[in-house]
């Protein structure tokens, strides 16, 4: 037992000294980040604060860390501002290199370099990066793909690309959902017919689901039609189709959501976007059939009543049949509905 | 004509206070909102330009304390904000914001604004 | 009595090598999370119309004094679109009126949804102005009980739940929302670090100024929540068998919360209970998902001082986590349930329920043993050195990797001081730890309470002072 007791304090004893030694290093490297970032920033703040206010001088960076520092600082205030200063800022980070230095690193082996330059020219956005950016659609690390693809839909580069925006979305769906999702938005600001082939059946149903709902957000009416042929099919899709028709107030697609929201073999969820829709769209023939739901699920009967409320005064009589009726749960709402 | 502008990124700030100087204001500068109360309570500028979002304190609180302080009830406020949600700008009106600016900025809109803010409170 | 010897001993060193691996997954995803995450990137989601709604749910007992600068500094988050609940649990210090004072509160009628069964609702208020804020007045039920009705009425399909004197920084819904913006089909749940507050300066509802606390009591405290936070939580989230999201500041999908049956309220260990519960269904539905902890946003929280309160605290934490333990304990060594069931529900089983008795016992043992001449002087110091040791590289190996993910102890006296308490703590603050623990199971014992899992009782009326469910190892 001595023996055993003896090897293990040991160890012990040797790997709290090593991490107290860690500590210690990380400690000292975390101080020397400190007082470089220190020492260049505030005049790479400077430079580039002037440099905006239209003073001709342009602001220089010696060693690599004045360069980084410089370049971070740059890049912060790029997201805050817009307009003319923006250009300008722009287009110095252009002149220091910045950007063919990050089109270059786009091409780097390692994959966290590849990365940041992807960041780098996401923030910068410039024009000039098209084929790099191209390039770069396919890499084969996920987020260099989709932070490219996004920053070409966004800087609305040759139409040549789109296809290949559109093949990096489908690809890369399940691995980066969140940042395919920031694709799909980009292009739908920037060409909105492309968002059709990716709102279309072949596309895998995640991307679908996301076309769907930013064709909505964005109000895409011609998109109008594809999304009312969604209706039909699997719940998800059906209710972000619902929606976005909602969203876009398509009234030519009333009579399809009718369908959808009085059909009881249908989900809740996409009835219940079916309602809502009918009452963004401010469909006054739909009155009936949203009373009719007054005495369904909690879910449905909420949207109902939310519908109503938007439909005018054949809406509001509903609502005040319902308020006066014997139901407990739809005369609640309707009442809470009614008040001002 | 004295500005306080109050921003936690040096940067914008630096930006914001170098084109307003340009355009012959006096500036004085915060990093973070506890600072902002202070030199906007100690300084009294003709102007307040605010970050909603900054270490310490943040936009509203700091509205909210100046338009508690007599001295200072009547100063008119730009804030910068990245949020341009419909209850944030009612709820900057109601604590007396003159003027919203929205975040990505151009300092050159800020700067009619800030002259347009300004233009009113003329005697 | 040697033979029990060895088996503390093994015990020691299975604590050590279990907690390596842990640190080592820790380590792995912290650095995953800095080389993944874009500042500027997320500032972009979360200005698009794609960013997640969020309803942050703030349950409040006599919270008087504190409620209306929470919820203006909730209000004032950096965050594109929440909206907060604040559910009122038949508070007798005028925590109504006060908030109704406060922002002109009138009184609407709602309907309560019928999702999650709960205390009765007596009435609901919103503000005249536009501002996203409902509050709540309901019958004493206790904090659970109070996060149910939140759910119930919540608008957003995301629910932040935090304590009412919790403290968040301005970018930690940001960041805490992240995860669900990257996956927002798998991500479940999210939770952040919860740091103590005391010795900061708090002023207006926020915390101006970050300070170690002087308390001594407070300071073991901050190692603890080093080690949870940066040692066993990140970890165990990389695993995918995360088992807590502290009640202080987490994020939840609210369907699946509604799905999974709400918040139990007959156990005090209500916020682990819930995610275990949440891996349970999604496991048994065959659902793939995630969830998440997140070493970045911040939550502030005062902790106990006195040892009193600090005793209470750890009693409550200890029965939280035995009642946890026997209501999913089919879950236990179950390869369905992977590494929630393989890993971490039995490591948590091990070191943190066993843990105390067996270390506390082998301590017995070896003085019973050197006075009955079992074992000499030596054999004795070194059992004791081992002991002293076993628990350090867990916590040097988290203030480590605190220090390299955040960098928050700018001064060198900062981390000196948290070093020797991390040192010190070893000598007599985690064996009284493991001592109020024990009270804790003794208490559980006593009640009688080990089928109180089974039927559903009501839980105690007084819901504790701001305490997130910090677990040791």
């Amino acid at each position: 037992m001595k023996a055993v007791l003896e090897a293990a304090v040991t160890l012990l004893t040797v790997l709290v000294a090593v991490l107290m030694a860690v500590i210690i290093a990380i400690r000292i490297g975390i101080r020397r980040r400190y007082r470089l970032e220190r020492r260049y920033r505030p005049g790479a703040e400077l430079g580039i604060a002037e440099y905006l206010a239209g003073l001709p001088r342009v602001p220089e960076a010696g060693g690599r860390s004045e360069r980084a520092v410089l370049l971070a600082v740059a890049l912060e205030a790029l997201g805050d501002l817009r307009g003319s200063e923006r250009e300008r800022l722009a287009e110095l980070i252009d002149r220091l290199g910045y950007t063919a230095e990050a089109m270059a690193g786009l091409r780097a082996r390692r994959r966290a370099r590849r990365r940041q330059s992807a960041a780098i020219l996401a923030a910068v956005a410039s024009a000039s990066a098209t084929h790099a950016l191209t390039a770069a659609l396919d890499d084969t690390d996920p987020i260099v793909r989709t932070a490219c693809a996004r920053t070409l839909a966004e800087v609305g580069g040759a139409d040549a690309a789109t296809a290949a925006i559109i093949a990096v979305a489908k690809r890369d769906i399940r691995a980066v959902p969140g940042a395919v999702a920031a694709v799909v938005l980009a292009l739908g600001i920037a060409q909105p017919s492309a968002l059709a082939p990716l709102i279309g059946a072949d596309a895998p149903p995640e991307v679908r689901s996301i076309a769907i709902e930013v064709a909505g957000r964005l109000r895409l009416s011609e998109h109008a039609k594809l999304l009312r042929a969604c209706l039909r099919e699997q719940d998800e899709i059906a209710a972000g189709a619902a929606s976005g028709l909602g969203m876009i107030g398509d009234v030519r697609s009333v009579d399809a959501l009718m369908d959808l929201a009085g059909d009881d073999r249908r989900a809740l969820p996409a009835r219940a976007a079916a309602v809502a829709a009918l009452g963004s769209i401010g469909a006054a023939p739909a009155v009936p059939l949203l009373e009719s739901l007054l005495g369904a699920d909690w879910p449905l009967m909420a949207a109902a009543v939310r519908a109503l409320c938007r439909l005018g005064d054949p809406g509001t009589a509903a609502l005040r049949s319902a308020a006066a009726s014997s139901r407990p749960e739809a005369s609640a709402m309707a009442e809470a509905a009614l008040e001002p | 004509m004295k500005i306080l502008i109050a921003e936690d990124s040096p940067t914008v700030r630096r930006v914001v206070a170098a084109r307003l100087a340009a355009d012959g204001y006096a500036v004085i500068e915060a990093a973070d909102g506890e600072e902002a109360l202070a030199l906007a309570q100690s300084e009294q500028p003709d102007l307040l330009i605010l970050d909603k979002v900054m270490p310490k304190l943040d936009g509203f609180e700091v509205v909210r304390a100046l338009r508690e302080d007599p001295r200072t009830r009547a100063m008119p406020i730009v804030m910068l904000t990245d949020r341009t949600g419909e209850d944030d700008v009612l709820g900057g009106l109601q604590l007396g914001v003159e003027e919203y600016m929205p975040k990505p900025f151009s300092p050159h809109e800020l700067s009619a604004r800030v002259r347009r803010a300004l233009g009113r409170v003329s005697p | 009595m040697i033979l029990y010897i060895w088996f503390v001993l093994g015990f020691f060193i299975a604590f050590v090598i279990v907690h390596t691996a842990v640190l080592l997954f820790a380590a792995v995803e912290l650095r995953r999370y800095a080389l993944r995450s874009n500042a500027s990137n997320m500032r972009r989601t979360l200005r698009s119309p794609l960013a997640p709604l969020i309803s942050v749910l703030v349950p409040a007992f006599n919270e008087a004094s504190g409620i209306a600068d929470t919820v203006r500094s909730l209000l004032a988050l950096d965050y594109p679109e929440l909206e907060v609940v604040v559910i009122n649990d038949g508070s007798t210090d005028g925590t109504i009126e006060h908030l109704a004072e406060v922002f002109e509160l009138h009184q609407v009628l709602r309907p309560t949804p019928p999702f999650l069964s709960h205390r009765p609702v007596r009435a609901v208020y919103a503000p005249r102005s536009q501002l996203r804020l409902l509050v709540i007045d309901k019958e004493n039920g206790g904090k659970a009980d109070s996060l149910n009705v939140g759910i119930n009425f919540a608008s957003y399909p995301l629910i932040c739940t935090i304590d009412a004197d919790s403290i968040l920084e301005q970018d930690a819904l940001a960041k805490a929302a992240a995860p669900f913006a990257e996956d927002p089909v798998r991500t479940v749940a999210t939770g952040g670090m919860v740091r103590l507050a005391n010795g900061c300066r708090v002023e207006r509802g926020r915390v101006m100024d970050a300070h170690l606390p002087r308390s001594r009591f407070a300071m073991f405290q901050v190692v603890e929540y080093i080690r949870a936070f940066f040692g066993t939580r990140t970890g165990w989230s990389a695993m995918g068998a995360l088992l807590i999201v502290s009640g202080a500041f987490g994020l939840f999908r609210r369907d699946i919360v509604i799905a999974a049956g709400g918040y139990r309220t007959d156990t005090v260990g209500e916020d682990a209970e819930l995610v275990i519960r949440l891996h349970r269904t999604c496991l048994e539905a065959g659902r793939p998902y995630r969830i998440v902890y997140v070493a970045d946003p911040v939550c502030w929280t005062e902790g106990p001082e006195e040892a009193k309160f600090l005793r209470r605290q750890r009693r409550r934490w200890h029965r939280g986590c035995l009642e946890v333990l026997i209501a999913h304990r089919r879950m236990l060594f179950n390869p369905r349930y992977r590494a929630v069931g393989l890993l971490a529900l039995p490591s948590l089983l091990v070191f943190e329920v066993l843990g105390p008795l067996i270390e506390l016992s082998g301590y017995a043992m070896c003085v019973v043993a050197l006075l009955a001449g079992t074992i000499n002087w030596s054999i004795f110091f070194l059992f004791l050195a081992l002991a002293l040791l076993y628990g350090l590289v867990l916590t040097l190996g988290s203030i480590a990797l605190e220090d390299a993910a955040s960098g928050r102890f700018p001064a060198w006296d900062d981390l000196g001081r948290v070093l020797l308490f991390a040192l010190a703590e070893n000598v007599g603050y985690r064996q009284l730890m493991h001592l109020w623990r024990l009270e804790g199971f003794w208490q559980l014992i006593r009640k009688g309470e080990w089928g109180a899992m089974e039927r559903k009782g009501l839980s105690d009326p007084v819901p504790s002072p701001a305490a997130s469910q910090v677990k040791r190892g």
